[in-house]
């Protein structure tokens, strides 16, 4: 998948909108005898691979999984600690799944955060006068794309090293925002976007990035802002690629889904 | 190609190693403390690059650039860090 996520951070640095979007990651499952050739710790609530590497095993790893089950950061599905079940040889032969550890959404505000000060140091170390803070941030396996807008706004992508037109993909994610959430008359600003019924996604189509929206008719009628006559009207369904909202016949004010 | 500055830190954070050539906007603040501000920007750098990657990274962050300027980076296997800011018609310069 060419890009991996998409944030969106307020002024105040804070993030209002998230979506992740990598196929599953490198994840390896073995099965282990007793004693365990590699060493593990307990960090942040999850147990890491902390020395030792085999087989696409690396130290940084989590343990996701033991015989199937998933594990609920430092307890199994049954509510043992993890280490000290996998300290007790009686438990071997036990098959454990080992992967890159997900971001839990309190990690994904602190980086968001912190890429907000980032942004703005970067552009006070600036070498040259007049510079933004910082747009792209390469590394070996992803490219960061920042775009910040008049208001404040960043729009944060990370991207596969190779992949084009990103800046293209900013802009029209910035479109996307000024027409669904800023005039979405009950959007309060600088607070965080909640997905319409209708799940959205940005995606390549035809030469251009454009918005796929899911016909929000399969999940049931939705109810929109319009009253008439003391109850609101219900939601039409909308094909993809046309935006969720029209003219109220009735009182001739903008209807959202 | 314009090269700014260059900056040589040791795994300490303590600054080897300053040069300037072409500097256009000083930062406003002692040179102490820019080297300090240098050093957390990019260990914070590197902390979140690692989280945030989605594969396991090889060699982790590796440049960034602004409107303005570029700042590539390279780290020793000893914690040796060089930094170089450069303009912005600059390709990978790692060797």
């Amino acid at each position: 998948m060419a890009i991996f996520s998409v944030y969106v951070v307020n002024k105040a640095g804070g993030l209002i909108y998230q979506l992740d979007s990598y196929a599953p990651r490198a994840e390896a499952e073995k099965t282990f005898s007793y004693p365990l050739d590699l060493l593990l710790k307990l960090h942040d609530e999850r147990v890491l691979v902390a020395f030792g590497q085999r087989d696409g095993i690396r130290v940084g790893h989590a343990v996701l999984a033991i015989n199937g089950m998933d594990v609920n950061g430092r307890y199994t599905a049954d509510g043992k600690e993890v280490l000290e079940y996998l300290g007790n040889p009686a438990n071997y032969p036990v098959s454990i799944r080992f992967g890159r550890p997900r971001l839990t959404s309190n990690e994904k505000l602190m980086l968001a955060s912190m890429f907000h000060s980032l942004f703005a140091i970067g552009s006070q170390l600036s070498p040259e006068q007049g510079s933004s803070g910082i747009e792209m941030l390469e590394t070996d396996t992803f490219k960061l794309h920042c775009y910040q807008t008049l208001t404040g706004i960043k729009f944060v992508v990370l991207a596969d090293p190779r992949q084009a037109g990103i800046d293209s993909l900013l802009r029209k994610i910035y479109e996307i925002y000024s027409d669904f959430a800023l005039k979405n008359p009950f959007y309060s600003l600088e607070m965080p976007i909640r997905a319409c019924r209708g799940k959205a996604t940005v995606g390549w189509c035809s030469g251009t990035w454009t918005l796929f929206t899911q016909p929000s008719w399969t999940l049931g009628p939705s109810w929109c802002g319009c009253f008439v006559g003391g109850r609101r009207q219900p939601c039409w369904p909308h094909k993809s690629l046309q935006p969720p909202r029209r003219l109220c016949s009735n009182c001739s004010a903008w209807q959202w889904c | 190609m314009t090269v700014h500055n260059l900056y040589l830190f040791d795994r300490n954070g303590v600054c080897l190693h300053y040069s300037e050539w072409h500097r256009k906007k000083q930062a406003g603040i002692p040179k102490e403390e820019e080297y300090k501000l240098m050093y957390g920007m990019l260990f914070s750098i590197r902390s979140f690059v690692s989280k945030m990657s989605p594969l396991d990274m090889k060699d982790g962050f590796l440049a960034f650039q602004t409107s303005r300027y570029k700042l590539h980076y390279y780290e020793t296997p000893t914690g040796i860090k060089v930094v170089m800011n450069t303009d912005l018609g600059v390709g990978p310069i790692r060797d």
